[in-house]
Formats: C-alpha cells, sequence, structure tokens
C-alpha cells in the first residue's frame, strides 16, 4: 500500500472535526496532532515514496536528515498549540489551526516544487482563518493583507517551479543554486521563500497580522509558516552568499523597532524576525556546522517563541490587553506563567543551559570559522538585542515593573500545561544537548557549547547588557512606552500606495473633467456656427437665385472639364 | 530590577516589588558583571579569529554598547515612525470574543476590568 506523507492524517482529519461539535473538536484537533506523530515516527529516517499524477512522477514524500528534525518539531509545537487552544470553542478555530499544522508538516515533507507549492498555498488559506477568527474590521482587514502577499508568495513559487521545469526538466525540490548563483527558476522561488521568511521589506505582514490573530491562533502561526520558508531556504539555498547580508539586516532592524514597540505580542513577532535572521545567515554560510546550527536553532526556537507567544496570550486572555502600558505587576496573579514567560526569556536570550545557548552559537560560530567579520560582530549585537526586546522587555513590563493593579486568575489550567511542556523543552535541550545534537542533519561535527570561554563570553555579553538595562533605567534615559503606533514598511500599502492611487485617481478626473469641457465647448461652438449658417439669411440657408445657381454650375462643369483634360 | 517607581495600588508589595529586593537584584547584577569581568584572567583565547576577540572583555563591552545604542536608536526611530494609535484602524480596541469570559461579560466585577476600561475611558 502506498502510503501517505506525514501530516495528511491532520489534514484529512480536520475536515471530521466539525462532527464532533464544540465541545469535543479541540479535544479531537489533539488527538489527530498525537495519531500524526506516531504515523512520521512510523517512517524511516530517509524514506521516499512518488506519486505518478497526471503522466508527472511527483516525490510526495521525502524523509531525509535535513526534513527530519523539522517534521519533529513541527509535530511538537502541534500538540503543545493543540493543548494550549484546549480551551476554545470555536470549531473553525481548530479546523483552520490543525489543516495548517498538517500542511507544513506535509510541506517540509514533498521532495518535488507542485506537492510544495499545494501545500504552501494550503498554509496560507488555512492560517489566515486564525487570523479572521479574532474578528472585527482590524483582524479581517489584515487577514485579507497577509492572505494576498501568502498567496503571491505561492504564485511565485509555481512561477519559479515552472521555469526550472523549462530549464531542467525536472520538477525535483533540491538546490536552486547554479555556479554560486540562483537559477532562473531559482530567483522566482528565492522571491516566494523570502516573503515566508520575512526577509527585510517583505517582512510586515509578520508583525501586521501575527499579533491581531486570536490568542492561541498566534501560537499556532509563529511555529510554522516561517520555519517552513527556513526549511525550503536550508533545502534550496544552501551556500548562497548574499543571504549572510541579508540575515545580517534581519537580525539588527527589528530590534530596534522592538524598543518601541508598545504591543508585547508585536515586540515579539519583531523578535521573531530577528530570530529567522541568524538562521537565514546560518544558510548562507553553508558549512556543515552553519546548517546544523540552523536546523537547530529552528527547532529550538519554535519551542522557546511558542513559549513567549503563550505566555502573552495567557496575559491577553486574562487581562485583555498585551499593551506594555496597560499592563505591569502581573507577577502577583500570574505566578506561573511568569516563570514559563522568563524560562522561554531566558532561552531566546541564550543563557547557559537554555535552548538558545547550545544552536544560536553553532551560526556565530561558524561565522567566526569562515572569517565573516562583520557577520560575526552583527550576530553578537543582535544577540544583546534579543536580550533587550525578549530577554528583559517582555518579562519587566508585562510581570514587575509598576502594578497597574489588575488582580486576575492565572491562566486556565490547559494553557499552564502546554507552557510547561515548552519550558521543559528549553531546559532539557539546554542541558541535555547532545540529544539536539544527534537529529542534525550533518552528523560527524564536533561542536561542544559548553567550553569555559564560550560560556563566559556569553555571559559577560547577556549581564552587561542587563547592566545597560539598569542603567538606563535608572537614569529615565530608557523610552517610556507610549500608547502609540510604529508605522513599518506596511505604510507603503497600507497609506502611501492607496494615497498614490487616490492623487492618480484624483488627476485623472480632473484631466478627465476639463477633457469633457473643452470638447463640449468645441462641439458647442460648431452647433452655434452650423445654427448660423442654415438660418434664414445664412450662407446655406437663404434663398438664392436662379442665375446665381445656373452660374455655379457652369464653374463647376468647367472645372470637371479641365481636370478630365488634365487627367 | 524593578522599577524604582514601583508602587502597588494595594499598598503591599509582593517580595519583588520591596526595595530591599530592588536594591539587592540590581547589586547581584553589578557583582556578577565585576566577577565575569574578572573571569577575563580566568582562561585564555586558544584559538580567536578576529584580532578584536582578544580585547579586554570583548563581548561585556560589547554587549553594553550595543545595548545602550539599540536603545538610542530606538528613540530615534519613534520620531520618525511614531503614529496615533487611531492612524490605521478606525478603532484599534475592537472588543474581543477570544478573551476570558469574565472579562466580557457585562456583570463582571472584576479590578482588572475596571482597570481596563478605565484606562481605555482615560484614552478616548
Amino acid at each position: 500500500m502506498t502510503p501517505i506523507p506525514p501530516g495528511s492524517l491532520m489534514i484529512l482529519g480536520a475536515l471530521l472535526l466539525p462532527l464532533l461539535g464544540r465541545a469535543w473538536a479541540a479535544r479531537g484537533g489533539l488527538v489527530l496532532t498525537v495519531l500524526s506523530l506516531f504515523h512520521f515516527l512510523s517512517f524511516d529516517w530517509d524514506a521516499s515514496s512518488d506519486l505518478v499524477l497526471l503522466g508527472q512522477s511527483l516525490q510526495w514524500i521525502r524523509i531525509d536528515s535535513l526534513s527530519w528534525p523539522f517534521l519533529l518539531v513541527f509535530h511538537i509545537a502541534a500538540i503543545v498549540a493543540a493543548i494550549y487552544a484546549l480551551h476554545v470553542d470555536d470549531v473553525k478555530q481548530h479546523v483552520a489551526a490543525v489543516t495548517y499544522a498538517g500542511a507544513a508538516i506535509a510541506a517540509a515533507a514533498t521532495g518535488d516544487l507542485i506537492s510544495l507549492f499545494v501545500c504552501w498555498e494550503l498554509t496560507a488559506i488555512t492560517s489566515v482563518f486564525l487570523v479572521w477568527a479574532r474578528r472585527g474590521e482590524a483582524a479581517y482587514r489584515s487577514g485579507l493583507r497577509y492572505l494576498i502577499i501568502q498567496v503571491a508568495s505561492g504564485v511565485l513559487l509555481l512561477s519559479g517551479a515552472i521555469l526550472q521545469y523549462n530549464d531542467s526538466g525536472s520538477l525535483a525540490f533540491g538546490s536552486f543554486l547554479s555556479g554560486g548563483s540562483p537559477t532562473r527558476g531559482g530567483w522566482l522561488v528565492l522571491a516566494s521563500f523570502g516573503i515566508k521568511a520575512a526577509f527585510p521589506l517583505l517582512h510586515n505582514w509578520l508583525q501586521d497580522a501575527y499579533p491581531k490573530a486570536t490568542v492561541t491562533g498566534t501560537v499556532f502561526l509563529s511555529a510554522f509558516t516561517t520555519k517552513l520558508a527556513i526549511y525550503a531556504l536550508a533545502r534550496g539555498f544552501r551556500g548562497f552568499e548574499a543571504l549572510i547580508e541579508i540575515g545580517c539586516v534581519m537580525t539588527l532592524f527589528p530590534i530596534v523597532f522592538a524598543v518601541i514597540e508598545n504591543d508585547l505580542r508585536k515586540v515579539l513577532a519583531y523578535s521573531l524576525n530577528n530570530q529567522l535572521g541568524f538562521m537565514v545567515v546560518g544558510i548562507g554560510i553553508g558549512t556543515e556546522l552553519a546548517i546544523n546550527g540552523t536546523v537547530a536553532h529552528a527547532f529550538c526556537h519554535i519551542l522557546y517563541k511558542s513559549l513567549l507567544f503563550m505566555s502573552m496570550g495567557a496575559v491577553l486572555y486574562r487581562v485583555g490587553t498585551t499593551q506594555a502600558t496597560r499592563l505591569g505587576g502581573l507577577h502577583r496573579s500570574m505566578p506561573w506563567t511568569t516563570t514559563f514567560c522568563i524560562i522561554g526569556a531566558g532561552a531566546i536570550s541564550g543563557f547557559p543551559l537554555l535552548s538558545g545557548f547550545v544552536s544560536k552559537s553553532m551560526i556565530i560560530t561558524a561565522a567566526a570559522e569562515e572569517h565573516y567579520f562583520w557577520p560575526w560582530v552583527i550576530l553578537l549585537i543582535a544577540s544583546a538585542g534579543v536580550m533587550e526586546h525578549s530577554g528583559i522587555k517582555i518579562p519587566f513590563f508585562a510581570f514587575f515593573s509598576h502594578d497597574a493593579g489588575h488582580r486576575v486568575q492565572e491562566a486556565p489550567r490547559n494553557m499552564l500545561v502546554a507552557m510547561g511542556i515548552a519550558a521543559f523543552f528549553c531546559v532539557i535541550l539546554g542541558v541535555y544537548y547532545p540529544m539536539l545534537y544527534k537529529l542534525l542533519p550533518n552528523k560527524d561535527f564536533d561542536y561542544h557549547p559548553f567550553t569555559s570561554p564560550h560560556v563566559i563570553n556569553q555571559l559577560q555579553l547577556l549581564m552587561f547588557a542587563t547592566l545597560a538595562f539598569v542603567v538606563l533605567k535608572k537614569t529615565g534615559l530608557y523610552p517610556a512606552e507610549k500608547e502609540s503606533i510604529n508605522v513599518d514598511s506596511d505604510i507603503v500599502y497600507r497609506r502611501w500606495l492607496p494615497k498614490f492611487n487616490r492623487g492618480v485617481g484624483h488627476l485623472v478626473a480632473v484631466g478627465d473633467k476639463a477633457m469633457r469641457q473643452d470638447a463640449l465647448l468645441i462641439l458647442n461652438d460648431f452647433a452655434v456656427a452650423l445654427s448660423r449658417r442654415f438660418a434664414g439669411d445664412g450662407l446655406l440657408g437663404r434663398t438664392w437665385s436662379s442665375s446665381t445657381m445656373t452660374a455655379w454650375a457652369t464653374v463647376l462643369l468647367a472645372a470637371c472639364l479641365a481636370l478630365y483634360y488634365l487627367a | 530590577m524593578n522599577d524604582s517607581h514601583a508602587h502597588s495600588p494595594d499598598g503591599d508589595p509582593t517580595f519583588w516589588e520591596r526595595p530591599g529586593t530592588i536594591r539587592g537584584v540590581t547589586r547581584l547584577i553589578v557583582f556578577s558583571c565585576i566577577v565575569l569581568v574578572l573571569a577575563e584572567f580566568a582562561y585564555e583565547h586558544h584559538h580567536p579569529h578576529f584580532a578584536l576577540e582578544t580585547s579586554f572583555a570583548f563581548q561585556a563591552w560589547l554587549g553594553f554598547v550595543a545595548f545602550v545604542a539599540a536603545v538610542f536608536l530606538g528613540r530615534g526611530l519613534r520620531w520618525a515612525v511614531e503614529r496615533r494609535p487611531e492612524y490605521y484602524d478606525a478603532n484599534p480596541d475592537e472588543p474581543r470574543w477570544d478573551i476570558d469570559p469574565d472579562l466580557t461579560s457585562p456583570h463582571a466585577t472584576s479590578a482588572s476590568k475596571t482597570n481596563l476600561s478605565s484606562s481605555t475611558e482615560a484614552r478616548s
């Protein structure tokens, strides 16, 4: 019997969730994700299966050393998020979430571009419902923008796949590089992957849509789309050097935006963008250590980023807002959420014994080993920046700082369990890191994160960044949170283009009006002239004498005769 | 590390809000920074990749400078990108259904609801 791809159980099973009703749909979703994990684990480390469709052989299952860790962590993230969403009685949201996670898993398990395109678009179409499920005008509009951008990514992927097939005769999803730079179709595919990986200037769908999604929807969203893009980039563009520069920019600019952002879920979205930058740099470097670092970082990042989004989701659920200006002192009411958030913050910052330390450092070391000086410095600066926005700002402003007076209940039990599992992974991956390293694509590598210089240097970076925060806070130089929003590249398509469009429309309308008025004036003058000619005393309207008529007829006949002879 | 202006509407500071704790945490941070700088003498850079790596307490000063630079760049950026909350959306505080039903219930009397609505009113 032909095996079905990992994730397909979730995609197909989600269609049956409405039959379970509001009370059981959430549990059904959780069961599906667990079943899908067992289904995936039943495959070999190196599995492949082809499907012949319309005479074209498609490799709809391809599990290898690169996709395996992504498939595993996607399943773990889906299970954790499904537990986190157990209290939600909105069936549509469960259907969308489980299908979305299943589509991302199936996408990472395909070996051809057509199957990838189908799953790629399915992740776009299903995930938008997690934004729309929030309801309201803002979420609806944000979801539409998100959908347009995501579908555009799919269209670029399909166009690239067609060009690739035209040029090489193959639809296999492998490297798009030829002689160090992308092929003709590869450029389009790179743009497609770049949108989903939130490359600079293509990034703003992330900060726009994720904070507007539902409490639980954002947790699902944070895990899959962008990391699927990272997997795809690692598969198709490993060693493409331009990615190093792109990744460096990605690590830096979100830090500055995160400093002044008031919505803590949006701060996390910027932080996500910054973390993707580390992975993109790793792919650009392309050495075995760098690719291992990228995969390890994606693995750890999915879990600690989910944890951070879950903790902010719990705050949003209980307090009704994640605006930093309206939060503070929540450690009183939500001690467990506070603890889990601090673990997530420590993990993303890269504190030793937590997961970020053992993964991020591989990418930085790979940059140093390949003598990329500026990328190395930038990644270190970005690590200090992570400490600012995710390590300190998120837990400090939500749970400590000034007490905003919220006396709420601790997060629901299912949310605490989900956060507990994610926090457990953050610790266990940081302590028993060989367990993580065994999952990485390149098995024969020698890397030890817990050396004295490395631990001391990392602690120096983080503790002096913390000291800077204390100094700036004490001296009043740290910018106060403000009830405002900050525009980003989205201003181009949310303000400038509509304004430009309206301006062009106005110009066309003015021109059109002027032209029509002129035409009417000309027609009017013509009509007046005509009426004057045909009036009783006009040239053509008055009565002529017979002799005049005869004279003119003779002149005309003479002219015809003359012309006849001349011709 | 708490805000020096930390206060509690209940007038009953928790362990983390007490001035003594805040002072203690601040001292702990300063102390660990001193220890980490002194730790520079405890190991050798065996295979430095770049000359900068061998500068004294390189990652310490880099961490401090990078953090301060990020904050000041943020302050500068705010001048350029800051807009009022309604800039894009007519009603950024739309009611949402996916939060705790206690908060949205018309009979809810929790302090949180009071706070939330009062802050919204204050803004409007």
